[in-house]
């Protein structure tokens, strides 16, 4: 799975950078409702991947790792990826790119990255705290 | 090549990425993740011993794809520029462009792994399978984003 998600991550990155997305200001024209590139970018390739799954899934194929047979299970709406989410987006209008692109723009050598980049990796650790207070970083004794 | 430094057409753009959603699942019944990729490598940081999942090695090849296309279209350059951010008034000092990138940073990760996914999790992989989650999680960043985009705008800060 290493070097499939390796070599899918590559693919990915490629076609994000030639696609733009992780140009600043392709996001925020996106994100001002000038440009609607980015909303019909997504739009089709969830349409893609939506036909896609369904045609594996209706073909009984099987993953390539475990060969299991190729299957996906809905998720109920909980609050948190409501509330998640409003925050999720907050921080996208701030810093222009999501993390995907992020690590694109590393690739890329555009350096400023590096702050968000470190942003997202405190903010997951934050949420793992706060989820977890005592699990989420081994080795740390709580004073009590 | 020519061709590499125009922006990809949308309708191209999109079913290849769409095609590397489906790809996730063909290989291994896996979403791919934007913030979970994240997530994993600062799991891997803060237990090095229990070994990194996957989704480093695809957090890695996002990056090696940006540099792979970079390096053919010949747009690679080490810098900090960061294109129209760096015509706002926030943008003009170094001071407050990484203060702002960090704190965006850092909402995006909290509120995405509360949630359970970003832009790619939720929004291509999870809305593909019309999971309800993914579904009304996308519509709320999709949403919120835009808001605070235009209030930021109307500010004068964006």
């Amino acid at each position: 799975m290493k070097l499939f998600g390796a070599l899918l991550g590559v693919v990915f990155g490629f076609v994000l950078a030639w696609a733009k997305v992780s140009d600043y200001d392709t996001i925020r024209s996106m994100l001002l409702l000038q440009d609607p590139y980015v909303f019909l970018m997504m739009g089709s390739g969830v349409a893609t991947a939506f036909v896609g799954l369904r045609l594996l899934r209706k073909a009984g194929a099987t993953t390539v790792v475990g060969s299991a047979k190729v299957a996906w299970s809905p998720s109920r709406i909980e609050r948190r990826h409501i509330t998640g989410s409003v925050v999720f987006g907050a921080g996208w209008a701030l810093a222009g790119a999501c993390p995907g692109p992020v690590a694109v723009q590393l690739g890329q050598g555009r350096f400023a990255a590096v702050f968000t980049g470190l942003g997202i990796l405190g903010g997951v650790a934050l949420a793992s705290w706060l989820a977890h207070p005592r699990s989420a970083v081994p080795g740390v004794v709580q004073v009590r | 090549m020519d061709a590499l430094g125009t922006q990809l057409p949308w309708f191209v753009a999109g079913p290849l990425l769409g095609l590397v959603v489906v790809g996730g699942y063909w290989v291994g019944n896996q979403t791919l993740g934007g913030v979970g990729s994240f997530a994993a490598l600062q799991r891997y940081f803060a237990a090095p011993r229990e070994g990194a999942s996957w989704r480093v090695y695809f957090l890695g090849g996002l990056i090696v794809g940006g540099l792979v296309y970079a390096l053919l279209s010949g747009t690679w350059s080490a810098s900090f520029a960061y294109g129209g951010f760096d015509q706002l008034a926030v943008g003009a000092s170094p001071w407050t462009k990484a203060g702002l990138l960090l704190g965006g940073g850092l909402l995006m990760g909290l509120g995405a792994k509360h949630a359970g996914g970003c832009t790619l999790g939720h929004g291509l992989c999870g809305s593909a399978t019309l999971s309800p989650a993914s579904l009304a999680a996308t519509c709320v960043f999709m949403g919120t984003a835009v808001a605070v985009a235009h209030v930021l705008f109307f500010a004068g800060v964006l």
